[in-house]
């Protein structure tokens, strides 16, 4: 299956580069598999639904902040588990769930079949450093572990 | 691996809000956006080399990594004290064009679009871009994508990634165009003067033959009278990549025109104890507080300041656009917020001719455009117009090229104190007496939502809230109210 892993962050911004980091270890091993390619972005929205664009399947991994999560927790949703929101939820850009209902009503036959995200609760990133707390270093690479079992 | 729902927030709800306070009236007496601070960045770029400020800095924010890293290039022509050839300033600036391009294609159809287009009174549900394209067609929604994604090509072929390009070198590029990458970009610069013209006429046809958006725009509480900042070239026509800033008062005569690296003669920061924002201001009018007028040294740097304080734009297309915009609107300046976003699509057209033109200018085919600098390193400024505003990068580095300091002036800081200010007069409009009306909210972040504001926040998101939350005071400093999407 033509596969995309995406890792999303910012990789200057501490914990908010976790996807990054997760998407360069997946990357280090994806020679292994037939048809994977491995992305690194920081845009979400429209830029993010373009790349998907083309692919039967699409993992995604990224940071987040909830009300009651704790640094290192991990969950795994689909799109249609997501908080459907009616707002915009940037300045920007429109947020990942009616990003993905334009890509399906505009281009439906390129869209991929299966999305899947890693989302890893990180604390508030407010400050540059390259550096990943332990916790959510530790639970990046089990993201990766995970995600390359499923590869395979 | 937990699998519940989440309840995601953003970056905004836990540091980023809009504190609204009343008088004992009940009345605004003061209203501040508050956004969140992004520390250590000084900090973080000390001890590297300064060749790598256009790849760090382009990494401050997902919106416009291509504004930072134009403007630390130029930093760097001035670090190492080299002056790029006329064909590679070329090069750049046929990037920077085509970069403009699809950001004002981005943020006019998938944001503004849902304020005008759309209307400020829809269901939320429908304020965006499948809302505008509903009404449009479909047809157009398929062209927005597409002429978007040529916008991002063309910094892919010149720049070698399409995000987070790195073609920037003091006094060069990082590689020469072929005459293939020419002629495909010249096959879709042609498209995207094309789209420009599509999308005036989209909103001429949806928003200014509709009476209800005009007034709209030309409504009291949309209005602020300030100073107006933009670059301008030796013809005093809006250029995004290269020139003077020109400032002009709110009466629309020229203030003041100086070089980007004398900025500090001509603004200063405002430290208020209430909040870690500062507020650049115009030193030589002074600070009066977060007022605009001819007296108060607040300014804006947006669209709209830009063709406020240009004498007009340097191609066809968007020089006649800007004249319909100034007679529909009753002359220059400009003092009405949202007609940024009109402001927005005319830079729109300006940037696809600009795009067409450089790649039809012989000179962009100099495959000489690596020059290696001569002089040690010190220290420089380099400035551009980032979609947002004026965008300043000022470094200092040993004689190494080691980066001993940074200063960055991003596009919105530019804009913090008439921010504050349009928050608050949308706010007087909505609360009275204590009592705060339906639509606070929506009339809330229309005010704010013209300036384009990169509040840190938007690099990435999972469906959040949109980011704001409004917190109402009473005269005694009282929170009374907490409202939030």
């Amino acid at each position: 299956m033509h596969t995309l892993v995406i890792g999303i962050g910012n990789p200057i911004l501490g914990d908010d580069g976790i996807g990054i980091q997760v998407a360069r270890l997946i990357k280090g091993q994806s020679a292994k598999f037939k048809d994977v390619e491995v992305k690194e972005l920081c845009r979400g929205g429209v830029s993010l639904m373009e790349e998907m664009l083309g692919y039967e399947r699409v993992l995604i991994i990224d940071a987040i902040n909830t009300k009651r999560g704790k640094p290192g927790d991990i969950y795994k949703v689909t799109p249609e588990e997501l908080k459907e929101t009616e707002h915009i939820s940037s300045p920007h850009d429109l947020n990942f769930a009616a990003a993905l209902k334009l890509g399906e009503k505009y281009a439906p036959e390129q869209m991929p079949k299966e999305i899947t995200i890693y989302a890893i609760e990180i604390g508030t990133a407010l400050t540059f450093t390259e550096q990943l707390t332990p916790a959510v270093e530790a639970t990046g690479r089990k993201v990766t572990e995970t995600i390359l079992k499923s590869l395979r | 691996m937990k699998k519940i729902t989440i309840d995601p927030i953003t970056r905004l709800e836990g540091h980023g809000k809009i504190a609204i306070f009343l008088n004992d009236e009940g009345d605004v007496a003061n209203a501040y956006l508050q956004i969140p601070e992004l520390r250590g960045f000084e900090k973080f770029c000390e001890g590297r080399r300064v060749e790598e400020m256009p790849n760090l800095t382009s990494r401050i924010c997902g919106v416009c990594p291509e504004a930072h890293s134009m403007s630390s290039t130029k930093a760097l022509d001035a670090v190492f004290h080299i002056e790029p050839s006329s064909a590679v300033k070329k090069i750049r600036e046929l990037l920077y064009s085509a970069f403009h391009f699809a950001d004002k294609t981005t943020h006019f159809y998938i944001l503004a679009g849902a304020d005008f287009v759309v209307g400020p009174e829809a269901p939320p549900a429908e304020r965006n871009i499948l809302g505008l394209i509903a009404k449009v067609g479909k047809e157009a929604g398929l062209s927005v994508i597409r002429h978007r994604l040529m916008g991002h090509k063309i910094i892919q072929i010149i720049g070698g990634r399409q995000v987070h390009a790195t073609y920037g070198l003091p006094g060069g590029v990082s590689k020469p165009l072929t005459k293939e990458e020419i002629a495909e970009i010249q096959k879709m610069a042609k498209e995207m003067v094309k789209f420009g013209e599509f999308t005036l006429k989209l909103f001429n046809d949806i928003v200014l033959k509709n009476k209800a958006y005009v007034d709209l725009i030309l409504s009291d509480t949309y209005t602020s009278e300030t100073y107006y900042m933009g670059t301008v070239d030796k013809n005093n026509h809006v250029n995004f990549y290269d020139g003077k800033i020109r400032v002009v008062g709110p009466d629309g005569k020229e203030f003041v025109k100086y070089d980007p690296k004398d900025y500090q003669k001509h603004l200063a920061e405002r430290v208020e104890p209430w909040t870690y924002l500062k507020f650049p201001y115009l030193k030589n009018v002074g600070w009066k507080g977060l007022v605009g007028g001819k007296n108060s040294g607040v300014y804006q740097a947006t669209p709209l300041s830009r063709l406020n304080a240009a004498d007009g734009m340097a191609t066809l297309l968007a020089q006649e656009a800007y004249k319909t915009m100034y007679e529909t609107l009753g002359g220059k300046p400009v003092h009405k917020t949202l007609a940024t976003h009109w402001a927005r699509i005319i830079e729109l057209m300006y940037a696809a001719e600009r795009t067409l033109e450089l790649s039809e200018d012989p000179e962009i085919a100099e495959t000489d455009v690596r020059p290696v600098p001569k002089e040690k390193p010190t220290k420089g400024v380099g400035e551009v117009e980032a979609p947002r505003g004026t965008l300043t990068h000022d470094y200092e580095t040993d004689e190494r090229g080691v980066v001993k300091k940074v200063n960055l002036i991003v596009g919105t800081t530019n804009n913090n104190a008439a921010i504050s200010i349009s928050v608050k007069k949308a706010a007087q409009g909505v609360i009275k007496k204590g009592k705060v009306s339906e639509g606070l909210l929506n009339k809330v972040e229309m005010a704010f939502r013209s300036y384009d504001p990169c509040m840190a926040c938007a690099t990435h998101t999972l469906p959040g809230q949109m980011p704001l939350e409004v917190k109402i005071y009473d005269s005694q400093m009282n929170p009374i109210k907490t409202l939030r999407r």
